[in-house]
């Protein structure tokens, strides 16, 4: 679980890696957490999820980005990959930094048992803070559950739950409904086997 | 990551073995799961939560379980110990020795690092099966914060959340307030490890 950690850095010095590295680093409070990799069906899910958006959303001014671009989740110490994000009208990126977005409407991590205290954790507290973001998607890997947080008119996060392969998931904020069946397409569940078990 | 596996074991064998043994253990989908004990701090962050939960309930038909009491979060397949639960009414058990709890208004978990993600995850999405449930309350110990999520009238969970010193969570389930600068009165705060 505990990846290895260098010493405390500021965001300064974290970008400096950012730029000189090979492989993707998050950032959270002083700490550099080297991106691992993931499962078939979690590389999987994320193609299926931002494909079948893309083209849902196809024709329209929203953008689905899988994997590759950082989000300032909070720009003083937090700063995030994640597995998809969709961007309406023009990306915002932040001042000063390079390839560094800050206004999604809708973010998605695929969950992993090694990231899906973060992901339900202090992850989306930062996002939370988005004032862009509408919609928050966690995808279960294990079996076929999908649970949205939706923001309010009150300011309120409401969870939505989707359940089982003949269920759609609703994007409000998109105006699209994606169906499980295409989320979850060509992955096998019975061979992924149960969900590895923790404490 | 990967703990030890044992075979897949029914919830009968899950009761009986849970019963003779020396420490407590929860259940998930056939699989046996031994609980660690907890450090000092989310020890003292309970112990604090269950008494001024005692004390905001004091009088009325509701009772407070500390992490003793056994919850049924889904009779076939998820068997827990919350850190508290608290039971408006007469208690309903899921078993016939009376020994498992079916039927808390409001489940608290105070978070650790090793079990945010169940507590967050599978915990919480067996807990909101259950109907008798009205609130969830997520409590952490690395900074002064409590999350809830609260059931609406539509069946819909929404989340609250306080932070701060000077906050006071609301849980309307059990009509309490719960002041965040007693919860910590006597809480030093650690960096949380990552």
């Amino acid at each position: 679980m505990a990846a290895p950690q260098l010493p405390f850095a500021t965001v300064e010095e974290y970008f400096a890696i950012e730029e000189s590295s090979t492989i993707r680093h998050e950032y959270y409070r002083g700490r550099i957490l080297a991106m691992a990799g993931g499962t078939y069906d979690h590389a999987l899910i994320i193609t299926n999820a931002s494909g079948e958006l893309r083209t849902l959303l196809k024709g329209g001014t929203c953008d689905v980005i899988a994997i590759e671009l950082r989000l300032a989740a909070d720009p003083d110490s937090h700063y995030t990959y994640p597995d998809v994000l969709v961007i309406c009208g023009e990306p915002v990126f932040q001042q000063g930094r390079k390839h560094t977005v800050m206004n999604p409407v809708v973010i998605i991590e695929v969950l992993s048992p090694s990231t899906e205290a973060v992901d339900r954790g202090r992850k989306f507290a930062d996002y939370r803070k988005l004032p862009t973001l509408r919609e928050y998607v966690m995808i279960s890997q294990y079996e076929p559950r999908v649970e949205v947080y939706r923001l309010g008119l009150a300011g309120q996060w409401t969870l939505f739950e989707y359940f089982g392969l003949d269920m759609k998931v609703q994007f409000e904020s998109l105006g699209v409904e994606l169906p499980m069946s295409e989320i979850y397409r060509r992955v096998n569940f019975e061979q992924t086997g149960a969900e590895p078990q923790g404490t | 990551m990967a703990a030890p596996h044992f075979p897949l074991a029914t919830v009968e064998e899950y009761l009986e073995f849970d019963r003779n043994s020396e420490f407590k253990n929860e259940y998930y989908r056939g699989q046996i799961i031994a609980m660690a004990g907890g450090k000092p701090t989310h020890a003292k962050i309970g112990a604090t939560v269950t008494a001024l939960l005692w004390i905001a309930t004091e009088g009325r038909s509701c009772d407070v379980y500390s992490s003793d009491a056994r919850l049924a979060a889904d009779r076939e397949s998820h068997y827990v110990y919350p850190d508290i639960m608290v039971v408006y009414g007469e208690p309903e058990y899921a078993d016939s020795r009376q020994e498992t709890l079916a039927n808390p208004i409001l489940v608290v978990e105070v978070l650790s690092p090793s079990t945010e993600s169940a507590d967050r995850g599978r915990k919480f999405a067996s807990y909101r099966n259950l109907e008798s449930l009205q609130e969830y309350l997520m409590v952490s110990q690395f900074e002064p914060k409590v999350e809830l999520h609260r059931k609406g009238p539509d069946g819909n969970w929404t989340r609250h959340e306080w932070t701060g010193l000077d906050a006071v969570a609301v849980l309307e389930s059990v009509d309490a307030q719960l002041p965040l600068p007693r919860v910590y009165a006597k809480i030093e705060f650690e960096p949380e490890t990552n």
